[in-house]
């Protein structure tokens, strides 16, 4: 059956690629998976890992280092691999891409970084308030996640004046975190969606470069685990 | 497969038209004699238009009916008169006079140098032609390239409409040159027939050249060359999916290798599907 | 614009020498001033002389021979008999490519009989108008004038007629009997040396 469906031209990514993608991007930007407050982090900081601060201890003026990595990412298009099974609520629709993400949290305990305060800096001062006592040697303390999602593909104006098509995320489920579960979920989907836009791209990309502009026409669509895009040649 | 491209028939017409224009016009200058008269020309060709179409796997062809080929022709076309005219002294009969303390003086005739003729005619030419091609995938090196060879063919045009043009111009250089010479008189007439009738047969001989001329031209354009592929599109081996610097500054580019290219006729439309490392 | 200059001989251009006296003369056609004592023909002036006024004309013929690089005179005017009182019509054949001006060198034994370059008394040189223009020529200190009309600027039938007759200019000293001449191109003119010595006529000089 004919692909291009009235337009001069018809792309597709294949799901395979995808992932090939996603790896490569590790690969190239080891910092977009590694996110890490200076002790945790290792490496050439900003190219190896993406330095953090350190995360607020409250009641005092420092904080603890701690460090989110991202251990593994596959994506799922429509329609489902055999052996996906999303955690409910989330289904796997038409135009839906599903991405799994195995997510490791760390945090150095033990040991804490002073944060700049002024307002609580000057008040503790002015009340001469003890600096804490650590009474432990500094320890990492990690724990692994699983986190499921849900999404479609988007377009955006790129600052060539063409469109880049990216993926962006519906609905986000992180298992066996108990109460912390919405917390986590609000986090980490705006931490996902962050990552996917940075992975956007133009939609000659799509067709490998072989046209110098396209006007996209229609799509993306994502279906028979690929995501499709249908452009006429400028 | 990876990823899979599929052009439609009018993307296909977008793609050779931009190839097309994208040609740059070819030239050639010969230059023969045939006994006194020489000629020098060149011919420029231009192609643009032409309709494609697509042929089914597993013939995988392009078809493109009446792609235009225009061009012109700028020929020089001279020679000496002397060569082809016979002696004449002028006047015809001897001028005589009394010369006092001399005697009866009969002046020499003088005998005319004849002059050199030429025509500089530009003579346009176009025609259509039905071309083949079949589609390939070839390694360039750095690149993959889908790329089209022409089967044989033989282009058909038609040079006559040139020679009432060539010879028009001719006859009124020749007359302007010969109505110049006094003491022809009544000659006059003779002598431009006698040369129209030697040149009008080379006439023939330089539309045949000229037309030989128009063939090598077309074949050394690669899109028509059938040894040589003329190509489409091309695409990069190292794929950048991600170029430096986006989103922030300091980032590395997201590369990937295409490790294979194939290229086919389906549903009218070509496909192309590729491989990744 | 034709080159007229009687020291220039070129395919357009006549020299005209009566032979008063009996002698055997040679003559050449050289190109440079020396013309290296070569002769291309034979004059023998003999036997009763003819009317004075009423010579006979003989002509010579000269062509150049590209191989050589020199005048020839054709093969039955390479020794031409003649009577005293007649005259020497010098002139040439078809034009060559590249042929080159000359002058016409008379002599007897050592001694120069003519030379076209210095026009004498009875001496002519003449000259067929080929292209239309304005001439103007030097005779000694003198300026004279031919106008030359484009044969087209008149019928063909006038053109017949005029070409019939030449411009006839009598040259006495450095005077001529017509200053300014009026022709048509194809017509010639004809400078006969009533009187004088060392004459030429130049139309080359601004």
């Amino acid at each position: 059956m004919a692909l291009t469906l009235g337009h001069h031209l018809f792309a597709s990514l294949h799901q395979d690629l995808i992932n090939k993608f996603l790896k490569a991007y590790r690969s190239a930007r080891p910092k977009y998976f590694f996110y890490a407050c200076p002790p945790l982090g290792a490496g050439a900081p900003s190219i190896d890992f993406w330095i953090l601060p350190p995360l607020p201890v409250p009641g005092t003026n420092s904080g603890i280092p701690f460090s989110v990595r991202i251990l593994d990412a596959k994506i799922d298009l429509n329609p489902a691999d055999a052996g996906l099974s999303l955690p409910p609520p989330l289904t796997l629709g038409t135009d839906q891409f599903a991405i799994l993400l195995t997510v490791e949290i760390c945090f150095m305990c033990g040991y804490l970084i002073e944060i700049d305060v002024p307002r609580e800096q000057f008040l503790g001062k002015e009340s001469h308030q003890p600096p804490p006592r650590q009474n432990e040697r500094p320890h990492n303390v990690c724990a692994k996640l699983s986190i499921w999602a849900v999404g479609r593909p988007v377009v955006t104006a790129n600052s060539a004046g063409g469109r880049d098509i990216g993926l962006h995320l519906d609905a986000i489920v992180v298992k066996d975190v108990g109460a912390l579960e919405s917390l986590f979920e609000c986090y980490f989907k705006t931490m996902v969606n962050t990552l996917l836009d940075a992975m956007r791209y133009p939609v000659e990309q799509f067709a490998l470069g072989a046209f110098g502009s396209l006007a996209l026409a229609a799509g993306p669509t994502i279906v028979d685990d690929q995501i499709k895009v249908w452009a006429d040649i400028l | 497969m990876d990823t899979t491209l599929a052009i439609s028939e009018a993307g296909v017409n977008t793609v050779f038209h931009k190839a097309l224009a994208g040609l740059p016009p070819v030239a050639k200058t010969e230059s023969q004699t045939w006994g006194p008269f020489f000629a020098t020309y060149s011919v420029a060709v231009f192609l643009s238009g032409g309709t494609a179409s697509l042929e089914n796997a597993p013939a995988n062809k392009l078809d493109v009916s009446g792609l235009h080929i225009s061009g012109s022709v700028a020929a020089s076309v001279g020679f000496d008169l002397g060569l082809i005219l016979p002696t004449i002294c002028i006047p015809p009969e001897p001028i005589c006079a009394d010369l006092p303390l001399v005697g009866h003086v009969c002046l020499p005739q003088f005998c005319i140098p004849w002059p050199h003729a030429s025509i500089s005619p530009f003579l346009p030419f176009s025609f259509n032609v039905d071309l083949s091609f079949g589609f390939r995938v070839d390694d360039l090196g750095a690149q993959w390239g889908i790329d089209v060879l022409v089967d044989p063919f033989s282009p058909r045009f038609d040079l006559t409409p040139m020679a009432p043009v060539i010879l028009s111009q001719m006859e009124a250089e020749v007359t302007s040159k010969l109505s110049a010479i006094p003491g022809l008189g009544g000659l006059l007439s003779g002598l431009i027939k006698t040369v129209m009738d030697a040149f009008t047969p080379i006439v023939d001989l330089l539309l045949d050249a000229i037309s030989g001329l128009i063939n090598a031209v077309l074949k050394t354009l690669d899109l028509l060359n059938v040894s040589i592929p003329f190509n489409l599109l091309k695409f990069d081996k190292l794929q950048t999916f991600i170029p430096t610097n986006v989103p922030l500054l300091g980032d590395a580019p997201v590369k990937m290798t295409l490790t294979g290219l194939t290229a086919s006729v389906l549903d009218h439309e070509l496909v192309a599907e590729g491989q990744f490392a | 614009m034709d080159t007229l200059n009687s020291q220039h001989l070129t395919p357009q251009d006549g020299y005209i020498h009566v032979f008063r006296r009996p002698g055997e003369f040679t003559y050449s056609a050289p190109v440079l001033e020396y013309d290296g004592g070569f002769q291309t023909g034979r004059i023998v002036v003999a036997g009763d002389p003819a009317p004075e006024g009423k010579g006979q004309q003989h002509d010579v013929v000269l062509s150049w021979d590209i191989e050589a690089r020199q005048f020839a005179s054709r093969d039955s005017d390479a020794a031409t008999t003649i009577r005293p009182n007649d005259f020497v019509v010098f002139h040439f054949g078809v034009a060559v490519h590249g042929q080159p001006p000359c002058f016409i060198l008379i002599r007897q034994q050592d001694k120069i009989e003519a030379d076209s370059r210095r026009l004498k008394t009875h001496d002519v040189f003449t000259h067929f108008f080929f292209r239309p223009g304005e001439y103007s020529y030097r005779l000694g200190k003198s300026r004279y004038q031919i106008s030359v009309a484009d044969h087209r600027s008149i019928s063909e039938k006038e053109s017949k007629k005029q070409s019939k007759s030449p411009l006839m200019i009598t040259v006495r000293g450095n005077d001529v009997s017509v200053p300014h001449g009026r022709i048509v191109a194809g017509q010639s003119a004809v400078w006969f040396i009533e009187q004088g010595e060392g004459i030429h006529i130049d139309g080359t000089l601004g």
